[in-house]
This record gives structure tokens, C-alpha cells and sequence, in this order.
């Protein structure tokens, strides 16, 4: 079976460049929803652990806008499909 | 600035006075030597150049083939030129960023891009416009156009290997016929690729007429016969291939123009090999006109541009002989006839080149210092209103990114305007301060706010706001404001949307600025008011703008995207939190008979001045982040919630 090679880098890299601004910005929305993501998985294990109820109320607000934008974002991607 | 707007100005004579702190009479004198003398003397030189022209095609028909030769050689590179502005949208800021983050990378695609283009100093103006809209840095513009000079021998090459050895005219024939064709389509890409062709069929046709023309003239007068040999020859035509290259703004052109003379044997090998030397000073000269309308980063690199050509010249001189003597040698390596002049020529042009960069590369960090040091870039010099006292300055400020040199590419003029934003922005910061009677180092710092704000005095020896909006903000909302509908078209949908959401933020930013004034006066009145309750209300409003200012100085800064999504998504949320009518607090107030009656009007009309100022300072900032942060990120943008999402999250 002939081996298979993977591309060269500079070729994605030119690739990338040249892809229209469309595609890039879908690429960097499921990019932004993925981070959002870990951002709201790490504020929930920090709420778990918060100490006073004081702590609690302001990561479980920010918990919700993260959430917020999330779903805002998940209905943009799935408006595009 | 359009210099003949200031002719006619008496604003100009006014400035000069100010700047200067001279009389009228002096003024006028600057005025005529700084202004209408250049103006003069361009018109005298045009004229004088026509009839010269004209003269000479009269004298010869020889002489008006070669020099219609060098003007559709000349049209060509203009073509050329209008079909490269085609292919843009991001694409060429791409192109930019990724290619010239190193030093070796921006030689590498000042090779590249003249090497394309033919023209270095097409590539060298769009390099000062890319700095002076702050694009680029001074080290990557200085490798840019120390490549540009290794790139543009590629062109000596091109014309001496294959130019003056085949028929180039039967290739340029097709190429006008199908550019032409395409220049007429409506598709942008397609209209792109009809003028570069349309451009190189008129270099190939100007390059043909070019040598026809030196061939017949070698049959009516022998201009060899006027060789000049030793120092003296090699001096005198360095000198005429300086004249030539200012005459006809192109290296490239004069390059073409003694390879082709050089064929004919109406100039020797020797006095061409200093025509040439003189090509490359004469394209300095060429970048430095360019340069005297550009801000200082372009008079830095056109300055750059002369102490590395001029370096590389005198080298070229100093070394003639071993140079030449080089060139024999490699001239036989590569089997070269020993009479093949014009190749050896070109060898010669790309030796002298690639030394003078091998020379001057390592001082290219040095010599971008002393550059700095010596042309200062003041353009993102803050402005402090000190909040003791009035402000004493009394000129306005003028736009220092945008310039006529950047509005010519669609992506650096966008590039310039977002920087004039960011320094209207930076002004606005700075009077909304003041403002509140704060100085802007109390609201940039680490220290608490609410400490700052205790130990700041309120007084009436202030500046009125209006006066520090029309002499640091208005002259600024009217460039950009005017820009945006001068820049140069196509632009791509994401620009288009980026360059309306400037537009509104700019509005938002100036109203925000008139409110203050609003605020500000009965900020005076109440701050220090007897009655507690209604103190304490003014006092919050100056904290809370405050605190806005101070956070969004801060998340501007933020490296990361999704951070400052959510940052300013928190600051729009307190700001909604904090309208004393919606959470009630106003009417706690007015029930409990805790205010002056005739204070409740005030109150309320300045708690939406508050509320006013924070959202458009909020959205301006937004805007800006974005637009600085680039194209691709038209996705997260879009993710930012109004205000009524945000309620919902606040009220379930």
C-alpha cells in the first residue's frame, strides 16, 4: 500500500489564506463555541468549589453569559447549515 | 493634505503663525517659499519637459519611436498596477501579515512582490502606506525594500535574456487582444487579469519600439561617440541614469532603456554599468517625493530606502573594477558570450544589489533605531488634560494616520482609519475625564478608583467640553467620517460591514462626548450638595462612568477574544443594572422624600445621560476591538448580546 504522506505545511497554510471569508468565519465560530464551552465546564467546577454564597451568585452569573453567547452562537451555526 | 486647498486658505497662514509663533508678514514669506515656489517650479518643469519632448520628436523620428517606447513601457506598469489593486478584500493584508513577521520573510516577499509586479517602486509605495497606516513595522518595511532592490533586476534579466533575443512584440499582440477583452468584463477577477495583461502586452510593445527605435538612430547618430571613459564618464552617466530614473519614476524603465541602448551599441558597456548605478539612486529620489506627503513611518523608510541605495552605489563605485572583474568570471561559469553585454549587465545590476544587502542587513535593526530617533512618530502620543486646571492649548489636532498615501488600497486605508478611530477614541477618553474631573493617568492606573475620585477636586476652573470637542475630537470625526466614503473600491462584505460599524461608533463616541458636557455641569452643582442622598447619586455616576472608562481601557488590551466577549457583555450588564429608574432606586428616593423636589427633573435626565454615555462609549469600544482584531472574526463579533438579551438574562 503506498504510503500516505500528509501535506506539506506551507500548502494548508496557503490553503487557509486563500479560503473565502466565509468559511473562515464558520472555522472560527465552532473555534469560539469550543472555547466557550471550556470556559463554561471550568466556571461550573469553580462554582462547585465556591466558598460563600457571595462567590457562588457572580460565577453562576457569568456561568448564564456564558451560556447566553454560546446558544446564540449554536443558532448562527445551525441558521448557516 | 491637499497642499493646494492650503494656497488658497488663510487657515494655513493662521497655522503657520501658530506653529511657528511668527508674524503675518513671515508667514507669508514661509507660505510662498514652502508652497507656491514648489508649486512654480512643477509647473515651469512640466512645461519645460512637454516642449522639450515635443522638440525632440520633431528633430527625429528615431527619438519619438524610443520615447513613445519608454511612455507605453511606462502605461504598461500603470495597467499592470490597476490589475494587482484588483485582487484584494483581506488578501493582500494577509499576504503582508504572514509573509513579513520576520526579516528574512519581508526580504523574501520584497523579492517576490517586485519580482511580480516589475516595479519596485510601486512595491516601495505600497510598503510607506502599509506603515503609515501602521500595518507594518519599520525593521519589516526597511527588509521589504531591501528586497524590492534584489527583485527588480529581475526585470534587466527578463528584457536581456528574453526581450531584446526574440520577437517580443508577436507575444504582446495577443495579450492586448485578449486584456482588452477582459478588461471590458464585469467580473472583478476577470477585469484584474485584462489589465496585468493588458499591462505587460504594452511593457513587451514599449520594449520593441524601445529597440527598434535605438537601432534606426544608430544609423542617423552614433551616441557612443559620446562615451566618456575613466572616473570622469563613470560619474558623469551615474548621473544621468539619476536624471533619467526622476524623470521617468521608474527604475525599471531606465533599466530597460540602457539594456536596450546598450544592444545597439549606442552606449558602452562601462557607461551603462554606471547608468545603471545611477538607476538605483534616482528610484530613492522617486521614493522620497513619494514620501514628503507621508506621515513620519513613511519618511523614515524612504529615508532608509536613500541611505541603502546610496550605500549600495557607493560600493557599486568603490568596487567597479573588482566587480566587473567578477562578473567576467561568472559571466564565463554560466556561458555567457564574452559580447553579450546586456547580460552581463544584468549580472552586474543583480551582483551589486545582492552585496549592497548582504552589506547592509545586518544594521537593518540599528538603522531603524536611528531612524526613530531621528524622524519622531508622534501619532500615538496620548493626550493628558490635566483635571487641576484649564486646558492651555489652543491648536487643533489634525489626523496623522490618514493620509492621501493610504487611500489608495482599500485594506490600508481601512487599516488607517481604525488607527485614527483608536486615537479619536484615545482624545475622547482623555476629555471625558477631564471632564469628571479626573486626570487620565488616575483612570488608566491600578490604583482604586473610588480613591482617586475622593482625592480629586471638583471646580469650576475648567475648560468648556464643547471647546475640547471641537479641538480634539471633531477634527478627527471629520477625517475619518470623510475617509470612510473615500476609500478605494472593491471592498469585501465584511470591510463594507466593518466600515458601517465605524461609522456608527464614531457618532455614538462624539455624542458621547457632547453628554458630558451635559453631566458635567450638574455633576458641579450636586457633587457636593448638603443633601446626602442626592450627593451620593452624583458621586455613583461619576464612579460608574469611571469605572466604565477604566474596564474598557483595560479589556481593549485583552490578547484574548472570548475574554473580552464576555467582559464587555459584563460591563453592558452592570450598565443595565444601574439605570436608578429601572431598578427602582429613583423612586425610593422620591417616595422617601429623600431628595429636593426640584432636583428629582435632574436626576432623572442625568441618569440617562449616564446610562447614554456608557452604551455608546460601550459600543464604540466593542467596535474597535473587533475591527482591530481583523477580518476572520466576523463570526465572534456576531455573538456580542443587546441589550434586550442581556434583560432576559438579568429578569429570567
Amino acid at each position: 500500500m503506498a504510503e500516505q504522506h500528509d501535506k506539506p505545511r506551507w500548502l494548508k497554510r496557503l490553503k487557509k489564506l486563500m479560503r473565502s471569508s466565509d468559511e473562515n468565519d464558520r472555522e472560527k465560530l465552532k473555534e469560539t463555541l469550543e472555547k466557550l464551552k471550556y470556559k463554561a465546564n471550568e466556571l461550573k467546577a469553580q462554582l462547585d468549589d465556591a466558598d460563600t454564597e457571595e462567590e457562588k451568585e457572580r460565577l453562576m452569573k457569568k456561568w448564564a453569559l456564558v451560556n447566553k453567547h454560546r446558544k446564540k452562537g449554536m443558532k448562527k451555526l445551525l441558521g448557516d447549515d | 493634505m491637499c497642499r493646494c486647498g492650503g494656497l488658497k486658505s488663510t487657515s494655513l497662514l493662521r497655522n503657520i503663525r501658530r506653529r511657528c509663533g511668527i508674524n503675518w508678514q513671515a508667514a507669508y514669506a514661509l507660505r510662498y517659499v514652502n508652497y507656491v515656489m514648489p508649486s512654480m517650479f512643477k509647473r515651469l518643469f512640466l512645461i519645460i519637459g512637454l516642449l522639450a519632448l515635443l522638440g525632440s520628436a520633431w528633430w527625429s523620428s528615431d527619438i519619438q519611436q524610443i520615447g513613445a517606447g519608454v511612455a507605453i513601457f511606462l502605461f504598461g506598469m500603470l495597467s499592470m498596477d490597476e490589475g494587482f489593486k484588483t485582487f484584494t478584500g483581506g488578501t493582500l493584508e494577509k499576504l503582508l501579515s504572514v509573509s513579513t513577521n520576520k526579516v528574512w520573510k519581508s526580504l523574501g516577499f520584497g523579492v517576490l512582490a517586485t519580482t511580480l509586479v516589475q516595479s519596485s517602486s510601486l512595491v516601495s509605495v505600497i510598503t510607506i502606506s502599509f506603515l503609515s497606516s501602521g500595518l507594518l513595522e519599520l525593521v519589516q518595511g526597511i527588509g521589504i525594500i531591501f528586497g524590492a532592490n534584489i527583485g527588480t533586476t529581475t526585470g534587466a534579466w527578463l528584457v536581456s535574456a528574453f526581450g531584446l533575443k526574440v520577437n517580443i512584440s508577436a507575444y504582446a499582440m495577443p495579450m492586448l487582444m485578449v486584456g482588452v477583452v477582459l478588461v471590458m468584463q464585469s467580473r472583478k477577477s476577470l477585469k484584474g487579469i485584462g489589465h496585468i495583461l493588458t499591462g505587460l502586452g504594452f511593457l513587451f510593445l514599449g520594449i520593441h519600439f524601445m529597440k527598434e527605435g535605438f537601432d534606426a538612430f544608430r544609423g542617423a547618430i552614433d551616441l557612443s561617440a559620446y562615451a566618456v571613459s575613466g572616473w570622469l564618464g563613470l560619474l558623469l552617466f551615474t548621473l544621468f541614469g539619476v536624471v533619467a530614473t526622476v524623470i521617468m519614476q521608474s527604475s525599471h524603465a531606465t533599466l530597460v532603456l540602457i539594456i536596450t541602448a546598450l544592444a545597439s551599441g549606442q552606449v558602452t558597456y562601462e557607461n551603462a554599468i554606471a547608468l545603471a548605478i545611477g538607476a538605483n539612486i534616482g528610484t530613492t529620489i522617486t521614493a522620497i517625493i513619494g514620501a514628503l506627503g507621508a506621515n513620519a513611518p513613511g519618511k523614515q523608510l524612504a529615508a532608509a530606502h536613500l541611505v541603502f541605495n546610496g550605500m549600495t552605489a557607493i560600493v557599486a563605485l568603490t568596487l567597479i573594477t573588482p566587480l566587473i572583474q567578477l562578473v567576467e568570471v561568472l559571466s564565463g561559469w554560466l556561458g555567457f558570450g564574452a559580447e553579450d553585454y546586456t547580460l552581463k549587465l544584468s549580472l552586474f545590476h543583480t551582483l551589486f544589489n545582492v552585496l549592497g544587502v548582504v552589506i547592509m542587513l545586518p544594521f537593518i535593526r540599528g538603522l531603524a533605531s536611528v531612524l526613530k530617533k531621528l524622524i519622531v512618530d508622534d501619532r500615538r502620543q496620548q493626550l493628558n488634560l490635566p483635571a487641576s486646571q484649564p486646558d492651555r492649548r489652543t491648536e487643533t489636532v489634525a489626523p496623522k494616520f490618514i493620509s492621501d498615501v493610504v487611500m489608495h488600497h482599500p485594506d490600508i486605508a481601512l487599516s488607517a482609519i481604525i488607527e485614527e478611530i483608536t486615537r479619536m477614541w484615545d482624545n475622547a477618553v482623555a476629555v471625558m475625564s477631564y471632564a469628571l474631573y479626573l486626570n487620565r493617568k488616575d483612570l488608566e492606573s491600578e490604583m482604586p478608583l473610588d480613591l482617586a475620585l475622593v482625592n480629586s477636586e471638583i471646580h469650576e476652573n475648567t475648560t468648556d467640553v464643547d471647546e475640547l470637542y471641537l479641538r480634539y475630537i471633531r477634527p478627527l470625526n471629520t477625517a475619518i467620517i470623510k475617509a470612510t466614503s473615500n476609500i478605494p473600491k472593491p471592498m469585501s462584505k465584511t470591510q463594507d460591514e466593518t466600515v458601517f460599524a465605524l461609522k456608527l461608533a464614531c457618532r455614538d463616541l462624539v455624542n458621547a462626548v457632547k453628554d458630558v458636557k451635559h453631566l458635567q455641569k450638574n455633576v458641579l452643582k450636586y457633587h457636593d450638595h448638603t443633601n446626602d442622598d442626592l450627593a451620593r447619586q452624583y458621586r455613583t455616576f461619576r464612579f460608574q462612568l469611571a469605572s466604565l472608562l477604566h474596564n474598557l481601557q483595560n479589556i481593549l488590551n485583552y490578547p484574548d477574544r472570548e475574554e473580552a466577549l464576555l467582559a464587555f457583555s459584563e460591563q453592558q450588564q452592570m450598565l443595565l443594572n444601574s439605570d436608578i429608574v429601572r431598578n427602582g432606586h429613583l423612586d425610593n428616593l422620591i417616595a422617601g422624600h429623600k431628595i429636593p423636589a426640584d432636583t428629582i427633573t435632574s436626576l432623572m435626565n442625568d441618569s440617562q445621560y449616564c446610562l447614554d454615555i456608557g452604551h455608546r462609549v460601550l459600543q464604540m469600544a466593542q467596535t474597535l476591538y473587533w475591527a482591530h482584531s481583523g477580518t476572520p472574526t466576523t463570526a465572534t463579533r456576531e455573538l456580542v448580546l443587546d441589550n434586550d438579551e442581556l434583560s432576559e438574562l438579568t429578569h429570567g
